[in-house]
């Protein structure tokens, strides 16, 4: 069972929010991919104001609306409109299909302004994934670093929360979030390089690590091979493809009444 | 049959990696059906006495009798005395150079880049020019290596060498189009290693002609694995897939 926690619509070929979506599984399925979590619309904004925040999250729905039965959607919001992000993720995660909150690079995820939205995505059992990166070139002005998710964990316990890309630098990454139980990471966005998954498995343990590809910018290939070609057993190879993320993700599909 | 001709032999400078024992890797190439591996040492990164970098991967290739592994030599032409090391690379019976620039600190520009390509024709050597090895966003602080930048490959006085030229990883970097340019008018060879996005491979033979194409892995620095799996995430005409796993490696360099 394979379940991806990391997709995007953006650069998939297709004039509407349906043909990428359509796109994406038929690639999918040649991966044999079951399903797939889908975030954020095109092009990609990275400081969006509350009516681009909508406009994305309206593509979103729309490529889910045929497709509830092979994907999910996360709300994408954003720090810099704490009340614009509480109102969507009330209209697309509390009364809308959604499962959980993507956060990108608008502003860093120590700013307090996040705190109210994430409360509410723990009330609701979303599922929190915050991108972060540690770059040696240097970070954007409102890039998560994986320090930063970590105090954002130790304000949250209760929340749960997705180190994205595993913080880019990810033998970085995996050593500054090890302390936080309730901080998963996410595989994905970065090369494939040798020996990612077997560091992740020993630091943080089997049931923290995700497989996700960031499609479309990489590939389902490249990402899934982090795992398949991984020196580690099956089961945690199968624990790491989708096992996790639906563990993670059953609560809220449980109160949503969705059977997966 | 499948020839990748992006592998590596020894240790990467900054950690150790899951097949980086030849043994190993030997297997998980056999694994993947891969017959033949075009390979080169990570020690000639940072290793200034290549001649010795260049006789180790020749012995250690000799060690798997099956022909999987062929030995590619690592030149640097910025240090004083490369010609010897190339003379060493024919005597070895080595007939692929392995040109990591970035690394070596010099440019496609450099005079003794060019006098390098005239010495590979002349003895029809393949020359592979890596223009990335590792993202510049992931990079040890004390070893920040730049992307090369493959645009002095268009020059008149490189095409006139006539010397057969690929470039390694470097579709992460290199625009489609330049890389279109490169594959069309100087007849540049690239490997699939850093190709990445949404069934990639489609994209890639829509962008360059197939017999520019050619299958890498970049093992065992990447997953072997991922190179095979994205020929399962592109539809690929059969002739055109067949061309990109051997049959345009075979062409440039047949086996003896």
């Amino acid at each position: 069972m394979i379940w991806d926690l990391h997709c995007h619509l953006n650069s998939v070929p297709g004039r509407t929010p349906d043909e990428q979506m359509a796109r994406l599984i038929e690639v999918a399925d040649r991966m044999h991919i079951e399903r797939l979590v889908v975030f954020m619309g095109s092009p990609f904004s990275q400081d969006p104001d509350p009516a681009e925040l909508r406009r994305q999250n309206d593509q979103v729905l729309q490529a889910l609306s045929h497709w509830h039965h092979r994907a999910f959607g996360f709300v994408y919001l954003s720090p810099a409109h704490e009340q614009a992000s509480l109102d969507e993720l009330e209209r697309c995660v509390a009364s809308g299909p959604l499962v959980g909150v993507k956060l990108w690079v608008a502003r860093r995820c120590t700013e307090s302004q996040l705190d109210s939205i994430i409360h509410r995505a723990a009330e609701l059992d979303a599922v929190i994934y915050q991108h972060t990166w540690l770059k040696t070139t240097g970070n954007l002005p409102g890039e998560s670093t994986p320090a930063d998710l970590a105090a954002l964990a130790a304000r949250h316990p209760k929340a749960r929360l997705i180190c994205g890309h595993t913080g880019g630098n990810w033998e970085l990454g995996l050593r500054t979030i090890r302390p936080f139980p309730n901080v998963s990471v996410d595989l994905g966005g970065g090369d494939p390089l040798s020996g990612i998954a077997e560091m992740a498995v020993r630091e943080v343990g089997a049931d923290r690590v995700l497989y996700g590809s960031d499609v479309a910018g990489r590939s389902f290939a490249t990402q899934l091979a982090k795992v398949t070609g991984a020196m580690l057993d099956e089961p945690v190879k199968q624990a790491i493809l989708g096992l996790n993320l639906k563990r993670l993700l059953t609560p809220i599909l449980q109160r949503k009444g969705v059977r997966a | 049959m499948i020839t990748d001709v992006n592998v590596w032999l020894s240790r990467w400078p900054t950690r150790r990696l899951p097949l980086d024992e030849t043994a190993a890797l030997v297997d998980t190439l056999n694994s993947l059906q891969i017959t033949e591996a075009w390979c080169a040492s990570l020690d000639g990164l940072l290793h200034r006495d290549l001649r010795a970098v260049n006789r180790r991967t020749a012995a250690e290739c000799r060690q798997y009798p099956t022909g999987l592994l062929r030995p590619a030599g690592v030149i640097n032409p910025a240090l004083p005395g490369w010609q010897a090391d190339l003379e060493d690379c024919r005597e070895l019976q080595i007939s692929i150079l392995r040109l990591t620039p970035g690394w070596h600190s010099y440019d496609l520009t450099s005079p003794e880049f060019l006098q390098l390509l005239q010495a590979a024709a002349q003895y029809r050597m393949l020359v592979q020019i890596c223009v990335r090895l590792e993202d510049p966003r992931i990079q040890h602080t004390l070893l920040q290596i730049p992307d090369v930048n493959p645009r002095p490959l268009l020059a008149p006085e490189i095409t006139a060498t006539g010397c057969s030229l690929m470039l390694l990883n470097a579709l992460a970097s290199t625009p489609l189009e330049l890389a279109g340019q490169l594959a069309t008018t100087a007849g540049i060879g690239f490997d699939t290693a850093m190709l990445e996005g949404l069934a990639g491979l489609e994209r890639l033979t829509a962008a360059l002609p197939p017999s520019r194409i050619h299958f890498g892995s970049y093992s065992p620095v990447f997953v072997p694995h991922a190179a095979t799996l994205k020929l399962q995430e592109s539809e690929l005409p059969m002739p055109v897939r067949s061309a990109i796993l051997h049959e345009n490696s075979a062409a440039i360099l047949p086996r003896n």
